[in-house]
């Protein structure tokens, strides 16, 4: 017998909860899961395999994947947790960092605002560079004109990384005219990443 | 000509001849103490495509005493950095 579960449409952790519901309720032997997502794809595929069910082979069909299986006797996991299977996958996306002063930590200015530019300097030499790096407050001074982050800001946005500064702040401090690097922000995107990102880091 | 990497006996030296090499017009990083030199946390100076005798001169006259000038060298790809007296 084979089973059929069409995951299109749905957003993670659905697609993995339908099938661990499938494989629960059992009475077949074959199974072909799809998904219209990268995302749901890797987390089915690790859930099946966390199960103990043998995946024989993933085929992309148009925008689709098919997940093919052969279920003998599946395991369950006690501890399923449907938080292990979000909807980014953290293996493959950087972190985001937010920078919410032109210093790292507090002491002495002058020591912080070195250690903020060796601390970039740092990410941009990183084999996995951060996906975001949110700058608000103080942190805006960083993107500014004669700032001597910027090079190594602009070598992360090169590579990848998306620089998103805050508007507001930019103009609190009369900085919105001497932005040189990122894209002026607002506290709506920059709160959808601090939600939605897998994993944010305050610096 | 290579990049340099200055090594400095504490951080404050370190952020010293960072305020002399930029004055000097240099194109310079403050960074943190590459790994191949040194475990210990610490301030160096990046600075690029520059000759050693130079900074070595510039520092002399300002009297910031340095640790150690290293070249960096790439052969073939792979990184390292050659100590020079």
């Amino acid at each position: 017998m084979k089973k059929l579960i069409d995951t299109s449409g749905l957003s993670c952790p659905q697609p993995v909860v339908e099938t661990r519901q499938a494989l629960k309720a059992g009475g077949f032997d074959e199974l072909e899961v799809i998904t219209d997502n990268e995302a749901a794809k890797e987390n089915v595929s690790r859930f099946l395999t966390n199960s103990e069910v043998k995946i024989n082979r993933i085929e992309t069909m148009g925008k689709k994947f098919h997940i093919f299986a052969s279920v003998g006797k599946p395991v369950e996991s006690e501890d399923f947790d449907s938080n292990a299977y979000p909807c980014s996958i953290p293996s493959k996306k950087g972190k985001t960092i937010f920078i919410a002063k032109d210093a790292i930590g507090s002491g002495s200015e002058e020591l912080g605002q070195k250690l903020m530019k060796a601390f970039l300097y740092t990410l941009t030499q990183l084999e996995n560079k951060p996906s975001c790096l949110l700058f608000m407050n103080g942190g805006v001074k960083l993107c500014t004109e004669g700032n001597d982050a910027i090079s190594n800001i602009k070598t992360l946005l090169d590579g990848g990384t998306e620089i998103l500064v805050c508007g507001t702040c930019l103009s609190y401090f009369g900085l919105t005219e001497k932005l040189q690097i990122g894209v002026i922000s607002n506290i709506y995107d920059i709160a959808e990443h601090l939600v939605n990102d897998a994993e944010v880091v305050k610096i | 000509m290579n990049d340099l990497v200055i090594t400095f006996p504490s951080s404050n030296h370190a952020i010293a001849a960072e305020y002399i090499c930029k004055s000097a017009g240099m194109e310079m990083e403050l960074i943190p103490t590459p790994r191949e030199i040194s475990s210990n946390c610490g301030f160096s100076l990046l600075i690029y495509r520059n000759d050693p005798k130079k900074i070595r001169q510039i520092l002399e006259k300002e009297d910031i005493p340095f640790a150690k000038i290293f070249i960096i060298q790439q052969p073939n790809g792979e990184k390292y950095y050659e100590e020079i007296n």
